[in-house]
């Protein structure tokens, strides 16, 4: 009896292909960053993202000549869970305050079976408020059936879920946090300020 | 068994549809370039017939760089054969100590080796209280400076991954006199002014001189500044630390760094030597400095 049972049991946890159930695949990675200084300084420093693209150092500069977000456009897709950005630091040395810099993530889900037709995406999304930043949120879906149509959505809820068409196969969504320095003008301390930011996103997709 | 299979189930079920979970943190730093008032002097001209009591008088606070330093207030005295500054670079000092004007050591507010860690009155924190230089002497042959520290971003300190580069963009001095005046302090005293810049690693191993121009007399190096108007002491295109051509003694700082700090001295001297008006002249000098810290190659 015993023995029965530890088969079964090693068969269950080792078959994936026998698993009950559709599988796929999913990742959530940071896929864009961006900085802009404050358009109306005339005495500016430096306000630049740091980060690590796998195991390399790079950064993205919000010059005052370019002032806009240079990261926009940037393929920094990154769904090599060994490659994905790391160690993101945010400087911001510009002499006043009302900086602007951008975080996006990315979510892709592709479906390896067509054992069911119905899905939901979930989103669950925890951001804290913080005295130094204002916080501008922007969610966008799209999923691709398997004859190629694609439904596109907009959300404004931090929770929601979303369901999906008939047949659907690829699900992708962009998360964009967009963090504005408060007091605007006003001079930034010499003295060093340092805090972290995580906001905190669940999502997924079940039957 | 059978329930023992369900949780085995169960647990395949789970893994299959799990919600991901970001789980990166950003780090936000934050600080700026700190460019503050910091110091004055003033100092007589050794060979001048000067009596009475030439004095600034000032009022400091702790600057950002050091924010336990403390407040206080205090005069610096100028006197024929006294002071405790001689000018620290060797081509302004050996103009003024040519004869024409010798103006052996100045009398500072604070002493040159802590004043970083001030800030003098007249801060946009503070708007009310102003650098009061007071003139008494009975010739006009005083001279004096005031000095604006600079201190690039604690995050320049740490990171070499930015290149960046320090420019003066503008070093503006306005003389403007209080309407009532009678005489003009700034015409009968033929009032002169330059500036210098000193930036130099903490540890000072590398130490930079630079002033606006290639100077080579004194004529050049004093810009005569009458009344009510004011004079840019730095060339349109800025005056760039670490560029040689503005550059008049020192090390080289390497291509890319920030000096961990500069000093940017005003100097007023008045050349008349006539003597002085007992009618009281009152001017209102203003002093706009504008500096940039950019990234090179931006």
């Amino acid at each position: 009896m015993k023995i029965l049972f530890f088969i079964l049991l090693l068969t269950l946890l080792t078959t994936k292909a026998f698993s009950i159930g559709p599988t796929y695949d999913h990742y959530l990675y940071v896929c864009d960053l961006g900085i802009k200084a404050n358009l109306n300084s005339t005495n500016i420093g430096v306000d630049y993202i740091r980060f690590k693209n796998g195991a390399k150092q790079e950064k993205i500069i919000g010059s005052y000549i370019n002032k806009m977000f240079r990261g926009e456009g940037r393929d920094l897709l990154k769904r090599d869970l060994n490659k994905q950005l790391s160690d993101i630091e945010i400087n911001l040395a510009s002499d006043y305050k009302g900086a602007q810099f951008s975080i996006e993530y990315c979510y892709h889900w592709v479906k390896k079976n067509q054992s069911l037709n119905f899905y939901i995406a979930n989103i669950d999304i925890t951001n804290p408020d913080l005295l130094e930043l204002e916080l501008s949120k922007k969610v966008s879906c799209a999923s691709i059936n398997d004859v190629g149509v694609k439904n596109a959505q907009d959300f404004t809820a931090n929770n929601f879920s979303w369901e999906l068409g008939q047949n659907q196969k690829d699900l992708f969504c962009k998360i964009k946090f967009t963090y504005k320095e408060r007091f605007v003008g006003e001079l930034r301390d010499y003295n060093l300020g340092d805090l972290k930011i995580l906001p905190i996103i669940n999502i997924g997709v079940t039957p | 068994m059978k329930k023992i299979s369900f949780i085995a189930l169960l647990l395949i079920s789970q893994q299959s549809f799990a919600l991901l979970s970001n789980n990166i943190s950003i780090r936000v730093r934050s600080s700026a370039n700190y460019l503050y008032p910091c110091n004055a002097g003033i100092a007589e001209n050794k060979d001048s017939i000067s009596k009475g009591v030439d004095y600034i008088k000032g009022f400091w606070q702790a600057s950002q760089h050091k924010p336990t330093a403390g407040t206080g207030d205090g005069v610096a005295v100028g006197g024929a054969n006294s002071g405790n500054f001689d000018i620290d670079y060797s081509i302004l000092g050996s103009l003024l100590g040519d004869g024409e004007l010798a103006f052996p050591k100045f009398n500072t507010l604070l002493p040159e080796v802590s004043m970083f860690d001030f800030e003098l009155g007249g801060t946009p924190k503070n708007p009310s209280q102003k650098v009061e230089i007071n003139l008494e002497s009975d010739t006009f042959n005083a001279a004096y400076f005031v000095t604006f520290c600079f201190k690039p971003s604690k995050l320049s300190h740490n990171d070499d991954g930015v290149k960046r580069e320090l420019i003066f963009n503008s070093a503006r001095i306005t003389h403007s006199a209080v309407p009532t005046n009678t005489k003009e302090y700034a015409t009968d005293s033929k009032l002169k002014a330059t500036l210098d810049i000193k930036c130099r690693t903490k540890d000072n191993t590398i130490t930079q001189f630079y002033a606006p121009s290639g100077i080579s007399s004194l004529d050049t190096l004093l810009t005569l500044f009458p009344e009510n108007t004011s004079i840019e002491l730095i060339p349109s295109n800025g005056l760039k630390i670490g560029d040689p051509s503005n550059m008049l003694s020192g090390d080289f700082l390497p291509y890319g760094s920030l000096p961990d700090e500069c000093r940017v001295r005003f100097y007023f001297f008045e050349t008349s030597g006539v003597l002085r008006d007992h009618v009281l002249l009152e001017s209102d000098i203003r002093i706009d400095l504008d500096a940039n810290v950019r990234a090179i190659g931006q």
